[in-house]
Parts: C-alpha cells; structure tokens; sequence
C-alpha cells in the first residue's frame, strides 16, 4: 500500500469531509486544494461516477463524484458541496463530496487498521478507522480510492461489498 | 473552509540540478548535431573527395568535438576524436584523400560517438573502447596512399592519384572570394537621391557589423559636404561572403554595389564580376579610389575579364602573392565559414515554451471572448439611432408638456396643483435627459472598448503566430539524417539507391520532427527491402539501374505534406491478397470482394506486418501499423498510392503544429464541442422530411450521395444523471445542422443542436489528469472558462460503424424521434 498508515510517528492531519452522514478522511498531504465546485463539462463514455471535466486554473481535471463512486443516492449540489482537489501520481483529480468538515489531527494510537475481512473484500482504498468523539471516521487511502485505472475496482466492491455501514461488516 | 491547503509533498520534489548536469544537456545536445553534420559533410565527401567546404566542415566538427569532451573530462572520447582530426587535418592540406573504404570507417567512428552520447543521455558515462576503431583507422592510413581510388568506386569518374596532386593544386578549388586583404566596395546610388550621405553613413555602419571599414572615399566625415553623391566606394575588411556582404550594403536607394579588388578564382560569383565590367564605364570617380591600403591578390588564372578589369583599375594592384598565402588564405576560408554557421540561438527547454504556447493559446481564446461579448453588445451600443431615439422622445415630451402648459394658462383653470405636476414632469424630463447623456457617454465607451478589443485581437494573434513560430524548425536535418541509412543500406542490400531529398527548409513543430524519425526510417527501409528491385533486375526491364527514393516535403494550407517515394515495383495486391488469407486476416471470399484500395489498406492492419520483416534489416520489429499509430498520434494521415511496376508513394499529412487547431465549434445540448476543421468535409442544413431511413441506417442525401446520419446521444454512451440531460430535441419543423465529418475516405453525417462558429483551439489531453476516451481527441478551455471536449472523428466514425452494427434498437430508437418530426 502507497500511502499507508503510520508507523509510530506523531499525530498526522487529516481533511474530513463528510458524505451521506458519514464522515470520512483523506490524509492531508495527498490534497492539493478544495474548491466551490466550478462548471463541470459532462463527457460521453465514462461511467456514472465522473461528472466529467472542470478547467482548475487552466488545467482541466476530471471531477468524481464520491457519492455515486459509493453507490450512493445522488444529491444535488448545495452551499456545502466542496470539490477536493487531490493529486494521484502525477495526476490531478478532483472529486465532490457533501460537505468538508474539518482539518483533524488524529495521534497514532486511536487508528485502527481496516479488518482483514474488510481488505480481503478488495477495499484497500479503506486506510483504517478512527474513533472521534464526533463519532467514526472512515480514512481513506487517495491513491488506491482515485486511482483512474482502480476506479472500477472501488465502485465494484461499494456496490457490492458494505463500505456504507463499514462496521457492520467486520 | 479555506480554499487551499499546503501541500508539502509537492513541493519537496527536488529540482535542484548540479551544474555539470546543465552543462552535460548541451553537451549532448551539440554533440549530436556535430555528429549529424559530420555524418553529412562525409557522404558530400565520398561523392566529392576535394570538396573543401564538406573537408572544412568534418574537421571543425572534429576539432569542437574533441574540445567539448576534453572540457566534460570524456578523455578517451575526446582523444580518439582528436586521432580523427588530425587524419581529416591531411585530407583538408591535400597530404592525403578520403577514400570510400575510409569513409565507411570514419562512418563507423561516429556510430562509436552516436554510441557513447547515447549511453551518457541515459547516465550511463562509459566511455568505451575506441581502440580496435583507431587500430583500422591506422592500416588503413597507409594503405590509401597506394590505392587509387577509381578501382575502388566505379561511379566515380577516375580521378587523378592522390600522389600527383601538388599541395598548391589541392587547395585551389577551395572557395576563397573573400580575403583579409580587403575588399573595395563601390556602391552606386539611384540618381537624386535625396539624403544619400545618411543612405552612405547608413552602409558604412552596417558594414562595420561584419567587418572593419578601412577607408571611404569620399571620406564619411566629407559626405555631408556633397549634395550629390552617387558614387561611394569604401573598403572592406570582412571574411564574409561576397553576396552576404552585398546583402548588408544594399540599403534603399542603392542602385548597383560592385566588388573589386581581391577577386579569387574565376568560378566566383562570375555575375558580380559581369555587372562589375559593364558598371565600370559610366562611374568616373572610381580613378579617384585610394587603394593604398588595399593588398590584393590576383589571380593568377587567365580569364576573359581580366584586361578589362586591369583597364579599369588605373592604379595597378600591388600583388601581394607570396608563396605563404595558401595557407593563409585556407585558415581564412575555414574561420569565415565558421562564422557564417553562428546562428545566433538560444536553447529552451521545449517544456518552457509548451507552457508559452499554452498561455498565449489561453489569451487568443479569451480575447476571442472579448470580441464575442462586444459582439453581443453591438446591436444595442453601436448605433448612434437608440441614444438619438431616446432623445428624440425626451424633446417631445417636453414640447408637449409645454404645449399642456399653455393650454392651462389659457383656460385659466390652472390651480396650485397642476403646478407641481408640471415640475414633477420637468425633473423627470430632465433625468431622463441625464440618462440618455450617461447612454451617450457609454456608447462613445463602447466604441473605445471595440477598437481597443481590436487592437488586442491583432496583438494576439501575432503573439500566438511569434511563439508558434518559436518551435517550428525546418525538416531538413531530419530528411538528411536518411542520406546516411540509404548508403549503409544500400550497401548491405547490394542494390544502388540514391536520395532526393526537396524542400528541406519545410518548417514543421519541433515535437513532430522528433516523432517522424522512427515512421520515416521505416518507409524508407522498406522501400529498399520491398520496393527497389534488384540492379540487375531494374537493368533487365529498362529501368535506371540506380533506385531512387524521394523525400519531399511541402506545405499545403495548414498541413505539411511529407511524401516518401520510391520507383520499385509497387505493392503487389497479389501478395497482399496472398498473405491476408494466409494470416487469417480475411476470409478468400472476403478478399475477392475487396475494392484495390481496400486490399492496400492491408498494409496497415496490425496483423499484415510479418516474421519476414523482422528477420531481415527493416526490423526493430516496427511494422506498418506502428507507422501509422505513430503519424495518427501526431494527429496525421498517411495514405500509400502504388503503381505495379512503377513504384510506391507514401504520403503523410500533417497539421503545422500540435498545439493549436483550427475547429469548428458546435453546441450539442448544454455542452460545447470541438471539431478539426480539417475533418469537416461540409456542413448542411438539412430538413427532417429529408432524413431517410436505409436499412433502418438513417441517412441523407447531399447532393446524390448517401451519408449516413447519427447524433452526438446515439453515438456515445452518455451515463450522466437523467436530470441533466433531458431536454427536448429540436424545435419541431426545424431545419437540423448536419456536420459531415470526413476522416480517412470514409464520411459521416453527425447532427448538431447548433453551429457556433470557428476557433482555434488549444488542445489539451484528457488522458493527463484522466484517461483517454475512444472519439475525444482532448478536451480546450473556452473562453468563459468551461471545459470544450475535442471530438476525434476518425474513431467517430469507427465507433458509428460499431453502433450501426450492434444497436439497432438505438437508432431506431431516433429515427422515431426525429421521424416525428416532419
């Protein structure tokens, strides 16, 4: 795994965003910006969960949607709905979520790492667990989540494995 | 939320680059063009061993290769290429010639160089083992001497031994017009010139860019003296050529400029010369020239002109020529010439000017923005008649006001009340008023905006042509590159094959030049395996025994055409037919009902490109279909023509750059699309009464010919939400805009919500951020800052045929739906 947890290291920050009232993280240093989503152009031959593309400053970038890559009920866009911007390899990806919530520090120790069970099921995008007092975070590993040739792959095993209500699962 | 987080992890990406690195890319960089120029000053050479130019060339490519890889520490390197100067030193002084053994050698040499900067380029500083290279060159050293070389080539016209070539002989043909010596420049000016001793001063100062003005007559201190001047000589310190000198003095209002004074041998510029002696009679003043600082050197050669020239030099040239002068004057030749290859240049980065390119791409399209919302503002601000209207209205109304007024006063049955109404009208009269002067002011604003946008559109659009102009370069050294591959070729091949090479100083984007080396040296390499006959056969059925191959390059519109030709015997479709069956490409049926082109095409198929080829010397392996995947992916087109027992021809078509094409811009529902111009055969408005259904294909028919007809919704699979994209088609009754799409002789009728009009577009990949998508070609950023998606039609048109094939259900699906319309 590229971008794994940590190994003893102090508190690492994490950008919680929030989708369908659960909250989910991505590690900081993978995030390039968040944005007020912009016009996205719809393309053809792509499946449900792109959006399509968005000019980022003169650099057009495919826009994701989280909501539909998870299986999720679709939502239109409100006041909340952030755009994060992310960097996977040498590429730039953006990709919607409901809400971005917060920058948290999270120490080491209250990480759990994902149940085997859960990464046997093909969800290595799912980095661990964290227990907040605002209730659970699900991390999530950028590289293997956005990944354009792991796409398929993520939205396959939310389809049909349960990332919605990941502890129940385990 | 803020909007933007540090990122750490992108900026600690290390850029920092030792100097040596800097240096070591224009080490390699120049090296690699030394080697190319050496390669070719070689093959001159082996046609014409005395060419002193190519000699002077080779040996200054030595010499600075030798310099450069002393300076980079390459010791060995740099010292073998020291051993191959000193040889090229022999050749050039006449002790020795460069034979055609010799030259393959010299040949093999530069591929050991070739070698090493090709392993440096992937950091790998081995320096190799010239020495078994050094141990031929040395055998070989003594015995050319011996062995005349007209046994060893027999196209060659014999040529006399090297052994009765006197040193002095040698050296003669080796151009020299131009001397230390001087040379004494009279410059006639047109009759009545007006200001002729600023056009005099003007010359002199330009002249002394390139050499040393030593004397004037008049003297330039006097010329403002003279009120006519049409006679100004000066002379000259320059070793610049003749015509390049005649160049800087050729100023406006110059009539004739002639030369005298060190005149070389009789084959220089014999036209210079003739003007000279015909110039000479009407030009008094010239007796009057001061030669005192002028040492000439005559020549010895006795020449028609040559009493004539004495006659009209009344102050006998002091001959100067001593026996040292030869090699003075070869040390001359060879440091004028090396001035006259420094180019002024700059080496970037072609990243940076990607990124230039890309900017000024982004300017054009906003200024293109700005012309369209001035556009949109037009109707409204340009016409003086609404600000006059509205004034007109105002004037009325205040007529009639006052009109009211007087019919009050009159009949007397004014009272207080009315009063403050017709003040109340009055301000607002006078607002309006006002208002139509603030119109007024913002019109007069508008048509400043206006010319102002005009003025940004032209600056722009020169801008973009400056930096376009930036990356072209000419495709000369790469055409010439194949100088090289058709010799050794030719000689393993044993058939006789020469080049013709045409319109070298083709310009074309720096990035295609680097892409077409692989496609070109495959066309090439299969015409001398498939193409050429054998000499003895090409003898037997009267054709010249010497095959020919011709690389021509040329503009035509906004492409550049690049055609590959050979005189062999042509593709066989008797072999391809064979092969095609045999490979399992096509059925035997299939192959029979093939058209001839069809069967040609074949060449192109992935599986056509065969063992054979990649068993005999064509092959890295590439075959026919990676030509062709590579000249697509530059966004070409090759097409090959044959002519059974004539010869084949490849061509292929270019756009002039990547980075900017010229589209038509369409609208199809909510989202805006580009198309090449290139690929747009026509467009029609065609009306939904004329749309027929074929076999359930739906077509058109533009002008007897049977287009098939699809639309953006049934040609790609659209999986955005419904929600977006459910709007309602055309207006019923109303005439539909059908793009015909043309790629590859195949067309296609493509119906669009509405014609936008055209733009060039600076294209980006869509495969950068994401991955690519079958029939999008990139995507552009539009003006207002929304993304643009670039159709690719020649995977359009494959995609149509596809859909045709496997969703029936869908067309039928729009025939109904455009069917119910008429």
């Amino acid at each position: 795994m590229s971008e794994s947890m940590p190994q003893a290291r102090s508190s690492m920050q994490f950008v919680g965003f929030r989708l369908a009232e659960q909250m989910y993280a991505f590690r900081i240093e993978g995030i390039q910006e968040i944005v007020i989503p912009d016009r996205v152009t719809q393309m053809p031959q792509v499946p449900d969960y792109v959006e399509g593309v968005s000019n980022l400053r003169g650099t057009i970038i495919p826009i994701i949607n989280l909501r539909r890559l998870f299986d999720l009920e679709s939502k239109p866009k409100d006041d909340e709905t952030r755009t994060i911007v992310v960097n996977v390899g040498p590429r730039t990806i953006g990709c919607t979520v409901d809400a971005v919530t917060q920058v948290m520090k999270i120490a080491p120790e209250s990480i759990q790492s994902a149940p085997d069970i859960v990464k046997a099921d093909g969800a290595a995008y799912i980095a661990g667990f964290a227990k907040l007092e605002t209730g659970l975070v699900i991390l999530l590993d950028i590289n293997e989540l956005l990944d354009p040739a792991k796409l398929d792959q993520v939205r396959d095993v939310a389809r049909h494995g349960g990332l919605t209500n990941p502890m129940s699962s385990s | 939320m803020g909007s933007d987080t540090n990122n750490p992890a992108n900026e600690s990406g290390s850029s920092s680059s030792d100097d040596l690195s800097e240096y070591m890319q224009v080490f390699l960089d120049e090296s690699a063009e030394e080697l190319d120029s050496l390669v070719e000053a070689i093959l001159l050479l082996e046609d014409d061993p005395q060419n002193a130019d190519a000699l002077n060339k080779a040996f200054r490519m030595l010499h600075s290769l030798k310099g450069s890889c002393g300076m980079m520490g390459f010791e060995v390197v740099g010292d073998f290429a020291h051993t191959l100067e000193d040889r090229f030193e022999n050749y050039r002084s006449g002790k020795d010639r460069l034979d055609h053994d010799t030259a393959t050698l010299v040949l093999k040499c530069v591929d050991y160089f070739r070698s090493f900067i090709d392993r440096l380029r992937k950091g790998n500083p081995s320096e190799g083992d010239p020495s078994d290279l050094r141990r031929q060159l040395e055998s070989r050293s003594e015995k050319t001497l011996f062995i005349p070389e007209s046994l060893l080539r027999s196209d060659t016209p014999p040529s006399p031994p090297p052994a009765s070539i006197p040193p002095a002989a040698a050296a003669k043909p080796i151009p020299t017009p131009t001397l230390s010596g001087g040379i004494l420049i009279k410059i006639k000016f047109k009759p009545g010139l007006q200001l002729a001793d600023l056009k005099a001063r003007l010359i002199v100062s330009r002249l002394s860019s390139i050499g040393e003005v030593v004397a004037c007559e008049p003297k330039i201190e006097d010329v403002k003296s003279f009120d006519q001047l049409p006679l100004f000589s000066l002379t000259l310190l320059s070793d610049r050529k003749l015509e390049e000198i005649r160049k800087f003095a050729n100023v406006d209002g110059v009539e004739s400029i002639e030369f005298d004074g060190p005149m070389s041998s009789a084959d220089s510029t014999p036209s210079v010369r003739q003007h000279a002696a015909t110039e000479v009679l009407d030009l008094p003043l010239v007796s009057e020239t001061k030669p005192e600082s002028i040492p000439v050197k005559e020549t010895s050669k006795p020449q028609p002109v040559s009493a004539e020239q004495s006659s009209r030099n009344p102050v006998p040239a002091p001959s100067t020529l001593t026996p040292g002068a030869k090699p003075a004057s070869q040390a001359v030749s060879e440091t004028s010439e090396a001035k006259n290859t420094v180019n002024e240049t700059l080496r970037i980065d072609i990243e940076r000017l990607d990124r230039l390119m890309n900017l000024t791409g982004e300017l054009v399209v906003t200024n293109a923005r700005f012309a369209q919302i001035t556009a949109d503002m037009s109707p409204v601000f340009r016409r003086n008649s609404v600000f006059n209207k509205s004034k007109d209205v105002t004037d009325r109304l205040r007529q009639r006001l006052e009109l009211v007024r007087q019919q009050m006063s009159l009949s007397k049955s004014g009272d207080e009340s009315w009063h403050s109404v017709f003040h109340g009208l009055e301000d607002e009269l006078d607002g309006l008023d006002q208002q139509t002067a603030m119109w007024n002011e913002g019109h007069r604003h508008f048509i400043q905006i206006t010319e102002a946008v005009d003025q940004l559109t032209r600056v722009s659009k020169n801008l973009q042509r400056g930096v376009l102009n930036t990356r072209m370069v000419p495709v000369g050294p790469l055409l010439n590159r194949f100088k090289r591959v058709i010799r050794d070729l030719s000689v393993e091949r044993g058939k006789r094959v020469q080049l013709l090479v045409h319109g070298e100083n083709t310009e074309l984007d720096r990035r295609m030049i680097d892409s077409l080396g692989d496609p070109l040296l495959h066309l090439v390499r299969n015409s001398i395996d498939h193409g050429l006959e054998s000499s003895e056969k090409r003898i037997a059925i009267g054709k010249p025994e010497v095959g020919t191959i011709a690389i021509e390059a040329s503009h035509r519109g906004n492409n550049v055409l690049i055609t590959v030709r050979d005189d062999g015997g042509g593709i066989s479709s008797e072999k391809i037919r064979a092969r095609v069956i045999s490979r399992g490409i096509a059925t035997e049926t299939q192959v029979r009902e093939m058209s001839e082109q069809q069967i040609l095409d074949f060449i192109w198929h992935p599986g056509f490109s065969t063992a054979e080829q990649v068993t005999d010397i064509s092959g890295r392996g590439v075959g026919m279909d990676i030509v062709r995947s590579t000249i697509t992916s530059l966004s070409g087109t090759i097409d090959v023509a044959t002519t059974p027992g004539q010869g084949t021809t490849f061509t292929i078509r270019l756009p002039l750059t990547l980075a900017i094409i010229r589209s038509l811009l369409i609208r199809n529902r909510d989202g805006h699309f580009s198309i090449p111009i290139d690929d747009v055969r026509e467009i029609v408005s065609v009306a939904p009464d004329k749309i027929h259904a074929v076999h359930r294909h739906l077509t058109i028919d533009v002008r007897g010919e049977l287009i098939s007809l699809v639309s953006m919704e049934n040609i790609f699979d659209w999986n955005t939400s419904a929600e977006s994209r459910s709007t309602e088609g055309n207006p019923a009754n109303r005439n539909i805009n059908v793009v015909l799409l043309y790629s590859r002789g195949r067309t296609l009728g493509l119906c669009v919500d509405a014609l936008v009009g055209r733009a060039d577009i600076v294209i980006k990949s869509l495969s950068e951020n994401f991955v690519a998508i079958r029939g999008l070609s990139g995507a552009s950023i539009m003006g207002d800052g929304t993304v643009c998606l670039m159709l690719d039609c020649a995977s359009l048109i494959e995609l149509a045929s596809e859909r045709a094939v496997a969703q029936g259900a869908g067309r039928r699906k729009l025939a109904t739906e455009r069917g119910s319309v008429s």
